[in-house]
């Protein structure tokens, strides 16, 4: 999932944390009589509807409500795909035909009135899951999740060209046909079968439909258009929303009967009778209602981390020995400064024999001199990171076995080396390079600063252009770019996900911005995507990633870790980067 | 007539300013950031900016040999150029007017360097290029060696066609939905009560604040005048947003005199340190201008010769001073009243009130073009409703400023 920076920043560092507890304490657990807890969030959530599901904080929101067919386990580590909706699965030995049984004691729950049937409560059925999905990929709603489908199921393209239909009746037609018999990729085999084809095999098909795009949801709320999604969603997990303020708080109360089962304590039924997220933008109000017991998680940013962390970034000996819990995470993202590959002055223009290697020096000049220890300190500041070694995190199948690139490390000498060797002793001759910032505030113009005085070390002129995120984008995308930032974070930790930033068929997409189109790499990359984790899998990712370095179509920086504090009295805190508010295991301890 | 003419100027305005994409491309943030050709086109289709859309109108292949291209949107035509932005063939408005010669001027351009075959489904052979140069003009057709890429064809509104239908719906206060597909009308009224809850209270405090003052140095003048004075040039002197920040950390955080919970009943008290603070920072310049008004009425005639007749002060102020002020606080209140309607967005936003000032900024963070307009149309109502309001308060309270007819005028 592409986040803006500066958004996926603060994002990312307003939740999130890893630390599977074990809980090694034998004294008897005392509960709080009131299982309330209070949260807060730096970014807005503005909708419940999964064909918006873009923003990291909506998506985290929704998966409180809605569930799809496959979620994470987290008391693993590192977290394992696990069934939710569906209980098992069987994969045909081709790997493009999957049938999956439903969860029978699976049922929706709608709070709102009036109600979708005559009690509150309805049985999920597989005829949902298509609907649901269904919608996702009608032209008529631009949804934010269709990318995760197009290439991917049998006939799903046909059927939204066939929703693009003018004639409003005819697309209507073209929904309900699909919705009564299925796509050829999508198929009902019974009330708790479904049936899906794929174009080709994915073995990672399993993690896409963890994905909160496809979530699912009454069919009648999608065919009649009875619940707004947006504001009123009906799903079927732990939590249901019991009220919201758009863009400002969020109320959650603990569903009554989830999957049929009465009050069985710990059997599947959260602790939680009530969570609330309020959005606080100040990090000075988040601390003092988290030092107040008035929220559970604090989440540390630059502005606070000296108060709470040692130069090691552990929990200061003040905070341990009160009981407040340090969870850290690695974001398993990817930033990067990326180069215009379509770039006359920059990039790799196919057939030009002559001007290529002279502007793959430019570039590993640039490498060279990228000040990577100025970057984690002044754009990452009070908070951790991981330097990137190379382009896949650690963290991601196959990572450790890559080798550090040999451009990774910041060498002056060598880059004045190339850069000369690239015919441009100290710069000279070198037209001022276009560095497309990622916003117009203030971290985003920083990180112009850095890179223009970084790169200036050398004699390379940088110009860095303030722009909206958008912007950024656009001009990247249309192949107006030289450099520019980049973080990706992968939706679920795949290799995959980060080297599609290079796969040629993307180029024009807002995946492959930087424009590289190399066929020998494409033609590994079509055979990695298409493979199972394994060992035949990670040498592929090690002759990618040798083909990256011999290219130099980015350079990796850094990738993220968050850190957040927990007060005392919340137990049961799971949290990983596929699942930030695991609410179902929270607990209150009497305090 | 006057009324309806302000409305319409106020909402073309927005909407050419909306139009030419300074604050961002709406229908581009809207498709999300996997946008692309297609989905960017939907929404197009779906904003009203396109009439139709076809998403397969033309194929173009390109054979095994040929370099990696693109086919752009060119000025008065279309180019086939190489991923260096070299171009390699031109294709003018005037070669090929329909889709159907396009796809054989296409094929024609190819050369020994480079093959382009052209494909166009039947129904579409006799539509206009300029369908296909729309859609190019967001995103060059990337063309990879031995593969099929599919443009569509689009018919864009005329801005004379868009306007009027979306400015029909405000005169119906039928607002429509925002981006994320809620109800604009409901959304401005929920918003908009928590605005005016912060920005009433804190408006008339405000007025009262800045007239006692003003009385205060009026009356007492010498040393007391002198001395508010100082005292205003210096809290104006700093910064609104450092007032903010330093007495909400001193009155919320240090002293902790205020509660710290998230947005929920009662909300009077998470309201009270905003509305102070909003007294603060307006009191002042308001004093001031209040305390010019005053002095110029205190200098008058009738004034001194109350005062010489022996008037209590309390009479003075309430029988004689306040009446003679009600015009020109009548007129402040009808260039203050619909701001206030919009609330503050920086005190909404530090204080995270879900008010309209948040949502204004949320708006303009997204493009959302509908929501911008319904606020832009209220706007401009509540500002003609203030301006009416102030009239008629001013010519009731000073019967100087009623309108008399010709004959009046003259006796």
């Amino acid at each position: 999932m592409n986040i803006p920076l500066f958004a996926a920043l603060l994002t990312l560092m307003a939740q999130d944390a890893v630390q599977v507890e074990s809980d090694p304490v034998a004294a008897p657990v005392v509960l709080a009589e009131k299982q309330k807890v209070v949260f807060t969030l730096r970014v807005a959530p503005q909708s419940f509807d999964p064909i918006r599901a873009v923003p990291v904080i909506d998506a985290v929101m929704q998966s409180q409500i809605l569930e799809g067919l496959t979620t994470y386990d987290l008391s693993t580590s590192p977290p394992s795909i696990q069934g939710q909706l569906a209980t098992s699965w069987a994969v045909s030995e081709d790997g493009l035909q999957w049938d999956f049984e439903l969860d029978p004691k699976a049922q929706f729950f709608d709070p709102f009135t009036p109600p979708l049937w005559n009690q509150p409560h309805r049985l999920l059925h597989a005829q949902d899951v298509l609907t649901s999905w269904l919608r996702q990929a009608d032209a008529r709603d631009v949804s934010g999740g269709y990318w995760t489908m197009e290439g991917v199921f049998v006939g799903i393209e046909d059927f939204r060209a066939s929703t693009a239909a003018l004639d409003p009746e005819q697309a209507d037609a073209a929904f309900a046909k699909a919705v009564d018999e299925g796509i050829a990729g999508i198929q009902v085999l019974g009330p708790y079968q479904l049936r899906v084809r794929l174009q080709r095999p994915d073995p990672h098909l399993l993690d896409r439909l963890a994905m909160p795009f496809y979530a699912v949801y009454p069919a009648e709320a999608a065919l009649h258009k009875e619940r707004n999604m947006t504001d009123q969603p009906v799903g079927s997990a732990a939590f249901y929303l019991a009220d919201w303020i758009p863009g400002q708080q969020v109320t959650l109360h603990a569903t009554e009967q989830w999957r049929g089962e009465e009050g069985a304590e710990n059997e599947g039924q959260p602790y939680l009778q009530e969570a609330q997220f309020q959005v606080v933008h100040e990090a000075s109000t988040a601390e003092q209602m988290f030092l107040r017991g008035t929220t559970a998680r604090l989440s540390l940013s630059p502005q606070n981390s000296k108060r709470f962390l040692d130069d090691d970034f552990q929990l200061l000996e003040e905070w341990a020995s009160k009981g407040y819990r340090l969870h850290a995470i690695d974001n398993l993202d990817l930033t990067m400064l990326a180069f215009g590959m379509d770039d006359p002055v920059i990039g790799h223009i196919p057939g030009d024999d002559e001007g290529n290697p002279r502007r793959r020096l430019l570039r590993l000049a640039i490498a060279n001199a990228f000040p990577y220890e100025a970057w984690g300190k002044s754009i990452r500041k009070d908070l951790p990171i991981v330097h990137a070694r190379n382009f896949l995190a650690p963290g991601i199948r196959g990572a450790e076995a890559l080798p550090e690139l040999p451009w990774r490390k910041r060498d002056l000498n060598q880059a004045k080396a190339y850069l000369a060797e690239a015919g441009y002793p100290s710069g000279k001759g070198l037209e001022p390079l276009e560095f497309l910032l990622t916003g117009t505030d203030p971290w985003s113009r920083s990180t112009g600063d850095l890179v223009v005085a970084g790169l200036g070390e050398v004699g390379i002129r940088v110009i860095p252009l303030p722009m909206p995120f958008q912007e950024q984008v656009k001009r990247a995308q249309s192949g107006d770019a030289q450099l520019f930032l980049r973080a990706w974070v992968p939706d679920w930790p795949d290799g995959a996900l980060i080297l599609q930033n290079f796969y040629g068929e993307l180029v024009g997409t807002s995946v492959n911005l930087g424009h590289m189109a190399d066929p020998e790499f494409d033609e590994l990359f079509r055979e990695y995507r298409s493979l199972a984790e394994g060992e035949e899998r990670n040498k592929l990712a090690q002759a990618l990633c040798a083909r990256l370095e011999k290219l130099v179509p980015a350079v990796p920086i850094d990738h993220r870790r968050s850190m957040i504090l927990t007060q005392p009295w919340l137990d049961g805190v799971n949290i990983a980067v596929q699942e930030l508010f695991d609410l179902r295991s929270y607990r209150v301890l009497a305090h | 007539m006057f009324t309806l003419s302000l409305v319409v100027g106020a909402d073309l305005i927005l909407f050419l300013v909306l139009d030419s994409g300074v604050i961002g491309d709406p229908d581009r943030l809207s498709a999300g950031l996997h946008a692309n050709q297609e989905s960017v086109s939907y929404a197009r289709l779906r904003s009203g900016r396109y009439q139709s859309y076809y998403p397969q109108a033309l194929s173009l292949r390109t054979s095994r040999s040929s370099p990696p291209m693109q086919l752009a949107a060119v000025d008065r035509g279309f180019a086939l150029q190489g991923i260096d932005g070299q171009t390699l063939a031109t294709i003018p408005f005037r070669m090929a007017r329909t889709l159907e010669e396009f796809t054989e001027t296409m094929t024609l351009v190819s050369g020994e360097y480079f093959q382009v075959e052209s494909f166009c489904p039947e129904e579409h052979q006799v539509r206009s290029v300029q369908g296909l140069h729309q859609v190019l003009q967001d995103y060059p057709l990337r063309l990879h060696p031995g593969r099929t890429a599919t443009v569509g064809w689009a018919q864009e509104a005329t801005l004379w066609q868009r306007f009027p239908t979306g400015f029909l719906s405000l005169l119906r206060f039928d607002f429509g939905t925002d981006v994320d597909g809620r109800d604009i009308g409901q959304r401005l009224r929920e918003r908009g009560g928590r605005s005016l809850a912060l920005s009433i209270p804190a408006f008339l405090l405000a007025m009262l604040a800045a007239l006692g003052l003003a009385q205060l140095a009026v009356v007492l003048r010498g040393r007391v005048d002198r001395s508010l004075q100082i005292a205003a040039a210096l809290i104006m002197a700093v910064t609104s947003l450092a007032w903010i920040l330093f007495l909400r950390r001193l009155f919320l955080i240090d002293l902790a005199w205020f509660p710290l919970r998230p947005w929920s009943a009662p909300v009077w008290p998470l309201l009270a340190l905003p509305i102070l603070l909003w007294v603060w920072l307006a009191a002042w310049p308001d004093f001031l201008l209040y305390r010019t008004i005053l002095r110029e009425r205190l200098d008058q005639g009738w004034f001194l010769a109350a005062r010489s007749r022996g008037v209590r002060p309390w009479r003075l102020w309430w029988r004689h001073t306040l009446p003679n002020l009600a015009a020109p606080l009548a007129s402040l209140l009808a260039v203050t009243l619909p701001y206030l309607v919009m609330g503050s967005l920086l005190l909404e936003r530090i204080f995270d009130i879900p008010g309209l000032g948040d949502s204004l900024l949320r708006a303009i963070e997204t493009g959302d073009a509908a929501f911008l307009r319904a606020a832009t149309f209220l706007f401009a109502l509540a500002f003609l409703g203030a301006s009416w309001l102030g009239d008629f308060l001013a010519a009731w309270a000073d019967p100087r400023l009623r309108q008399h007819s010709p004959q009046e005028a003259q006796a």
